[in-house]
């Protein structure tokens, strides 16, 4: 059975990138605009990983982060995030809020796929 | 990669424009009244994508500009600098660029290398007055100091990777044991 993938992202163009770049891999995709909006998938939706990016509008990464996981069913979830070099600080939010690790942008097709398979148990 | 990029590259373009026009509108906002700091969140955002999105893009001229705006209005939301009449000159300019520069694949022309080189020194002199603004005082004890470094460097150690992904380390085998 194909692994879930929730992508959560303010930015279409990277949506796209990663949706395009998994699904290619046979991965099934699931996708958030924002940590509200994500959250929809938060309802018995069967999801194997997480990646979000930090910086969104209504509810940034970090706070989704928190909110995946206080959730019963899915706080053992993976979560990468997607980051640039120069977030040293964020980086260091992002783990205390509970991320598994992260991606940084830009990033080739190989490298997502290699992070997401060091993750996946 | 290129086949991916290539294909996508009408939405990046369209996202890139909706964004410029976004920051355009704040920005006017903003004009309106230096002392009302309500858009530089979004207007930190906006910059942030341009520049995440241009890197992933291939278009460094674009992330370049972007770079150093998301700088300028990360200072601005943290109250480090106080918004002026050059940067919201400088930014309008930027933006123009950037709506130019998003649609073309090609070496840039004289003209939009000239206007590049210029905004990127306009930028650049704002960001450096930035960094005196908030330059560290020389009174600090160095004890201090040591203490502070050696914190920053134990926290750093959380986190292990390459250069372009990042696990936290142990998080299979703690995991594993959770289940």
């Amino acid at each position: 059975m194909a692994k879930t993938i929730l992508i959560v992202d303010d930015s279409e163009s990277i949506r796209e990138v990663v949706n395009f770049t998994l699904e290619k891999e046979g991965f099934t995709v699931l996708v958030g605009v924002d940590g509200q909006d994500a959250q929809k998938h938060l309802n018995g939706d069967k999801i194997d990983l997480i990646i979000t990016d930090l910086h969104m509008p209504i509810m940034d990464g970090i706070e989704f982060i928190k909110v995946v996981r206080a959730n019963d069913t899915y706080k053992m979830i993976p979560i990468l995030f997607l980051t640039t070099e120069s977030q040293n600080e964020k980086k260091m939010e992002a783990k205390d809020a509970g991320a598994t690790g992260w991606i940084i942008k830009p990033f080739l097709p190989a490298k997502l796929i290699a992070a997401i398979q060091k993750v996946m148990v | 990669m290129d086949n991916i990029i290539e294909l996508l590259r009408p939405t990046y373009s369209e996202e890139g424009k909706r964004l410029v026009v976004q920051a355009r509108t704040l920005l006017s906002h903003s004009e309106k009244d230096l002392s009302v700091n309500t858009h530089y969140d979004e207007l930190f955002r906006i910059t942030h994508t341009l520049k995440g999105n241009s890197a992933m893009f291939e278009q460094p001229e674009v992330a370049s500009i972007s770079k150093r705006l998301e700088f300028i209005f990360d200072s601005l939301r943290k109250g480090i600098i106080n918004l002026s009449a050059e940067i919201i000159e400088v930014t309008y300019l930027c933006l123009s660029q950037i709506e130019v520069l998003i649609d073309s694949t090609g070496a840039l022309s004289s003209n939009q290398w000239k206007n590049q080189r210029f905004l990127i020194s306009k930028l650049d002199a704002i960001v450096e007055s930035k960094k005196k603004a908030i330059e560290i005082p020389l009174d600090i004890n160095p004890n201090r100091i040591k203490r502070l470094s050696s914190a920053f460097l134990s926290i750093q150690g959380f986190f292990t990777g390459t250069l372009t992904t990042g696990i936290r380390p142990g998080y299979k085998n703690s995991l594993a044991s959770r289940l």
